[in-house]
C-alpha cells in the first residue's frame, strides 16, 4: 500500500515531488466560486481510484450536490457508497437530513467532533481521505479560542489515525489572524484566488506551507474544465 | 460392415478434431461450428441433386426425404429417427446409441469442446437450401439416452461477431486490427505524455465507444439481457482484453458485478510500469467497454467503476456497473431474473 498520495490534479501533483503523506492535513482557502469544491472532487476521485475510503463532510450544500458533481465527472458514486468506500456526512441540513451520518446541531463543535470520530471509527484499518467543505462554515458563530481548542484536538486525532485530511476555508469568513494561526497546524496550505481584472479574471493557486507566519509557496494559473476538472497548464503555470 | 464402422468413427474424430482446433482459435466460433455441421449436407444437396427428389415443401417431409436418401446410401436407418411437427417447430427424436455421431456428441461436452449436433445441422442445411429459411436448433438428451432435437424457424441474423472478409478483419461488421501489447502500451504512453489530464477520460470514452458498436450488434442477435451480456463478455476474451466473469447481474436494477482476470491494462502496468504516480486501478478502457455493454443492453445510462485492480496486487480486477440515476436503484423488482 502506497504511503504517498496526490491531489489528482496533474499539473499540481507534478510539483509535489514526494506527494502527500497519509496523516497529513491540507488547508484549502479560497474565494467563493474559485473551484474549491471542484478541487475537493478531484481529491476524492483520486482517493477512490487509489483504494482509499473517502469521507466528504458537506457544510455549505447538501451532500447530493457533491454526488451530482462527481456524477457529472462520470464517477459512479453509488458503487463506492454501497461498498463503504465513499461516505457522506451531512453538516448542512440538520434535522431534515436523510443521510446516515448527519450533524444535528451546526453550532456545536463538540457534536461535530463526536460525529467525525464516530465516522472515522467505522473506517479503522483503512486508508482514509477526509474532506470538510467548508470547515469555516462550522466556525462562523464560534469564539476564536474555542475554534483553536477544537482544531488542535481534532488535528491531533487525525494525525494519530493517519487520516489525509483536506479542510476547506472560504476566504473572508474568519478573521485573517485566526486563519494564519490555524494555518500553522496544517502540513500544506493551498490558496485559491481570482486575479487579473473583472473582464478577464484569472484563477490562481498557491501551494506551500506557513513558516514563521509567512506563506512560502509556488503559484500556478489554473482553469476549470467541465470534462477534466482543474487544469494546471504544464508550461505556463508556475509563477514564483 | 467393418469398414463402415471405422469410417463413421473417423467422421466423429474429424468433428472432434475440428472443434478442438476451434477452441484454440480466437473468437467465439459458435457460428462456425454450426456452419461446419451444416456443411456436409450442403455438399450432398449439390452433388446428389439428381438423386434427391423433394416432392413437398413441408419441412417435416423434406427432412424425412433426406433421411430416406441417406438410408438408401447405407449411412443410417431412417426408422431410428422419429420426427414430428409442433406448430412451426420440427421435433426429432433418436436413441443416441443409434446415432452415427454419438461419439462426438458424448465426448465433446466432456472435453469442453464446442458442440453442435451434426444431425440437426443436416436438417438446418436442407431446410435452408430448399425453403430459403434459417432454423435454429437445440438438442437435449434425457436420462434414458434419447436425444430430443428441436428446429425452430428464426429471422435472427446469424454471423460471427469477429469475421474475416477477404484480407480484412472485421468486428461487428466494422474493419478491425489486432494490436500487440507493445503497440497498445505505446499508445497509452503517448496519450500520457501529451495529455496526462485526459488519459483516464480518453481510455474510458474510447472503451465506451468501442463497446457500443459491438453491443448494438450483439443485442440484435441476443435479445435476452443475460445471454447478450455473457456473449459480449466472451467477446472481451476473444479480443484479448482479459477474461471477464459475470459475478452478479440484476437487469431490473441496472447493476452488474464482474471480475476480470489478466486484463490487458493490468498486464501493461506490470510489464511497462504504471501510468500513474501511485498504485491505483488501471483498467479504464475495459471499464468503458463494460459500461457501454450494460448501458446498451438495458437502455439506461450505466457507469462502471473498477473497485480493485490486479495491477495493485489483487487476483483479479473487480468491476461494479450501476446506473448514474438513483431512481433505478430504488426500484422494487422481483429477483427471479437476477444472477446473484
Amino acid at each position: 500500500m502506497s504511503k504517498r498520495a496526490y491531489f489528482g490534479v496533474e499539473g499540481l501533483d507534478r510539483n509535489l515531488e514526494k506527494g502527500l503523506l497519509y496523516g497529513s492535513q491540507i488547508m484549502v482557502e479560497g474565494d467563493s466560486g474559485i473551484g474549491k469544491t471542484v478541487l475537493a472532487g478531484e481529491f476524492i476521485k483520486e482517493g477512490l481510484r487509489c483504494g482509499d475510503t473517502c469521507i466528504y463532510v458537506a457544510c455549505d450544500e447538501p451532500p447530493m450536490a457533491m454526488r451530482e458533481h462527481l456524477m457529472n465527472f462520470k464517477v459512479g458514486t453509488f458503487a463506492y457508497e454501497e461498498t463503504g468506500r465513499l461516505i457522506f456526512v451531512d453538516a448542512y441540513e440538520e434535522g431534515e437530513s436523510l443521510e446516515k451520518y448527519a450533524l444535528s446541531d451546526l453550532r456545536n463543535l463538540d457534536k461535530y467532533f463526536a460525529l467525525e470520530t464516530e465516522v472515522l471509527r467505522g473506517t479503522a484499518g483503512r486508508r482514509v481521505r477526509l474532506v470538510v467543505d467548508s470547515l469555516s462554515t462550522l466556525f462562523t458563530s464560534i469564539d476564536p479560542p474555542d475554534i483553536l481548542d477544537f482544531h488542535r484536538a481534532r488535528i491531533k486525532q487525525l494525525r494519530k489515525k493517519g487520516i489525509l485530511a483536506m479542510d476547506i476555508f472560504v476566504s473572508g469568513v474568519l478573521e485573517p489572524k485566526l486563519v494564519t494561526i490555524t494555518g500553522h497546524l496544517y502540513n500544506f496550505m493551498l490558496k485559491m484566488s481570482f486575479s487579473g481584472n473583472r473582464h478577464n479574471p484569472v484563477r490562481l493557486l498557491q501551494i506551500g506551507k506557513v513558516k514563521s507566519q509567512q506563506f512560502v509557496s509556488t503559484r500556478h494559473i489554473f482553469t476549470i474544465s467541465p470534462v477534466y476538472g482543474i487544469l494546471v497548464p504544464a508550461d505556463t503555470g508556475v509563477i514564483v | 460392415m467393418k469398414d463402415d464402422v471405422i469410417s463413421k468413427e473417423i467422421i466423429n474424430y474429424l468433428y472432434m478434431s475440428i472443434c478442438k482446433t476451434l477452441k484454440s482459435v480466437p473468437f467465439s466460433n459458435r457460428y462456425w461450428v454450426e456452419q461446419i455441421m451444416m456443411g456436409p449436407a450442403r455438399y450432398i444437396l449439390e452433388e446428389y441433386d439428381d438423386d434427391l427428389h423433394f416432392t413437398s415443401k413441408k419441412p417435416l417431409e423434406l427432412c424425412i426425404t433426406f433421411l430416406d436418401f441417406l438410408e438408401s446410401k447405407g449411412f443410417l436407418l431412417s426408422e431410428h429417427y422419429h420426427m414430428e411437427e409442433l406448430g412451426n417447430d420440427l421435433l426429432v427424436h433418436v436413441e443416441r446409441d443409434k446415432c452415427n455421431y454419438r461419439k462426438y456428441c458424448m465426448r465433446a461436452p466432456m472435453e469442453g469442446l464446442l458442440f453442435h449436433c451434426a444431425r440437426v445441422g443436416t436438417f438446418q442445411a436442407v431446410l435452408h437450401k430448399i425453403l430459403g429459411k434459417n432454423y435454429e436448433a437445440t438438442v437435449e438428451t434425457d436420462q434414458s439416452g434419447i436425444c430430443h432435437g428441436k428446429l425452430s424457424p428464426t429471422t435472427k441474423p446469424k454471423e460471427e461477431i469477429v469475421n474475416r472478409d477477404g484480407h480484412m478483419l472485421k468486428i461487428a461488421g466494422q474493419r478491425a486490427i489486432l494490436l500487440s501489447h507493445l503497440t497498445f502500451a505505446s499508445l497509452l504512453t503517448s496519450i500520457k505524455e501529451h495529455a496526462p489530464h485526459a488519459l483516464k477520460h480518453v481510455l474510458y470514452d474510447a472503451g465506451y465507444r468501442a463497446g457500443s458498436s459491438v453491443a448494438l450488434k450483439t443485442k440484435s442477435l441476443y435479445p435476452d439481457p443475460v445471454e447478450c451480456l455473457q456473449v459480449l463478455l466472451n467477446e472481451i476474451k476473444n479480443l484479448g482484453l482479459g477474461y471477464v466473469e459475470l459475478v452478479s447481474f440484476n437487469p431490473s436494477h441496472g447493476r452488474a458485478g464482474l471480475r476480470c482476470y489478466d486484463s490487458i491494462q493490468a498486464f501493461i502496468a506490470k510489464e511497462h510500469g504504471s501510468l500513474y504516480r501511485t498504485p491505483q486501478v488501471n483498467c479504464d478502457f475495459l471499464r468503458g467497454i463494460v459500461a457501454s455493454f450494460v448501458s446498451i443492453i438495458l437502455d439506461e445510462e450505466i457507469i462502471c467503476e473498477e473497485m480493485a485492480c490486479q495491477s495493485t496486487g489483487g487476483d483479479y480486477c473487480e468491476f461494479l456497473a450501476m446506473p448514474l440515476s438513483k431512481s433505478l436503484l430504488d426500484k422494487e423488482e422481483p429477483r427471479d431474473r437476477w444472477i446473484d
